[in-house]
């Protein structure tokens, strides 16, 4: 399967990385096609412009060159996987940003018209697999009942935009702050075994 | 009351700059001391550094280039939000404001051995959103509402304990009638006015 890996952390070489990194292990061992963005490293802008937002309606919304590469990645992709922390209950800001920018008119849907505007209709029809990695500062009842805004985000809102078949895998380390090194590697190895068999 | 009303959309002439004024002409009409944060008027970059990660349980002292939100923030007895929804929840730069800002001794503390965070924006009695979506009602609570959680529930428990959370939120603007969007204006100024 052509897997694009969506990777949001500030933090060059810490857990998140090496979550990235098993889940990259895991898919190439399972004989995936791979591609990685890095949406610190690559300094995406995580706000939409106000030309962006003038166009958003347009048949080509997009406006800039990273955007538009960005956007070439999500129409290869069978399965996107992202990797981020949770921070206050739901995706980074680059990482919500870079949804706003990139699974845009085009890409993730199509605007048709409707009774007095326009409505949505889903484009993300290559897609089968929407996989989110994530690690919580709370534990896993909290993240739950509280909110769970990034797991409600990418499994329930992007994959409305996604064919029903489409496959929605959830790997969640909670507590984070309370894990043991063993622990830590634990979850490391689960997303290498999980992602191996996509 | 004093209200922080933060703004998060990158157009002066949308909907949502009107509904921000609406909030605005409420709440000063019915005397309270307006605070207005127009994050993209002030360019507010809502990405988190590195340094801030490696800092985030380090003294609000230490981040003097935030110093400035964070007084604005521990200034408000209300906070107001008002944005567009997009995909479920508040757009990036309005996320990142949480990410950046509602740091460690301003929104929340973490003394050493607790096993969670405990609340500190005790000034915090009103939580407010005003929001507009483009799909239905039915659509967002298919999702949901990640949007109305994070705020409502996960930011809300950093409030007064006695804090009220009022979300006001026009679905299905993509199709609403001009005289629908006149109403919400209408119904946001008056909420305001009664805060």
């Amino acid at each position: 399967m052509r897997c694009l890996v969506v990777h949001a952390n500030p933090t060059p070489d810490g857990y998140g990385a090496a979550l990235r990194d098993a889940a990259v292990a895991g898919l190439t061992r399972g004989g995936h096609e791979v591609r990685v963005v890095d949406l610190y490293a690559e300094g995406f802008r995580a706000a939409m412009t106000a030309e962006e937002r003038r166009r958003y309606h347009e048949p080509d919304p997009i406006v800039d060159p990273q955007v538009r590469e960005h956007a070439g990645h999500v129409r290869w992709a069978e399965a996107i996987v992202f990797v981020y922390p949770t921070w206050w209950a739901s995706l980074p800001a680059v990482l919500k940003g870079w949804l706003e920018r990139v699974m845009v008119n085009g890409v993730a849907f199509r605007h048709v018209p409707a009774k007095g505007g326009h409505t949505v209709k889903p484009h993300l029809d290559h897609l089968r697999r929407i996989v989110g990695i994530t690690t919580y500062g709370s534990g896993r009842w909290f993240s739950f009942l509280v909110a769970d805004g990034g797991r409600r985000t990418l499994l329930r809102a992007l994959y409305i935009t996604a064919p029903r078949r489409t496959q929605r895998i959830w790997l969640g380390l909670y507590g984070i702050e309370a894990r043991s090194p063993a622990e830590r590697q634990a979850f490391l190895q689960r997303v290498d075994d999980r992602l191996a068999r996509l | 009351m004093k209200a922080l009303v933060v703004y998060g959309h990158p157009l002066d002439d949308s909907y949502c700059a009107a509904l921000r004024d609406r909030a605005v002409g409420g709440l000063r009409a019915a005397d309270h001391d307006v605070d207005v944060l127009d994050l993209y008027a002030e360019a507010f970059d809502p990405v988190l550094t590195a340094d801030e990660r490696a800092g985030h349980l380090a003294p609000a002292a230490t981040k003097p280039h935030l110093a400035d939100h964070f007084a604005r923030l521990r200034w408000a007895e209300a906070v107001v939000l008002v944005y567009p929804t997009w995909w479920g929840g508040p757009p990036a730069i309005v996320k990142g404001w949480l990410d950046r800002v509602w740091a460690n001794e301003v929104a929340f503390d973490l003394p050493p051995g607790a096993p969670r965070i405990r609340p500190r924006l005790s000034n915090v009695r009103r939580l407010v959103v005003v929001t507009t979506h483009g799909s239905s009602k039915w659509v967002n609570a298919l999702e949901g509402e990640p949007g109305k959680r994070i705020v409502g529930r996960s930011l809300r428990l950093l409030c007064h304990r006695r804090a009220r959370f009022r979300w006001l939120a026009l679905y299905g603007i993509d199709r609403a009638t001009p005289a629908e969007r006149q109403q919400f204006l209408t119904h946001v100024e008056r909420a305001m006015t009664r805060l």
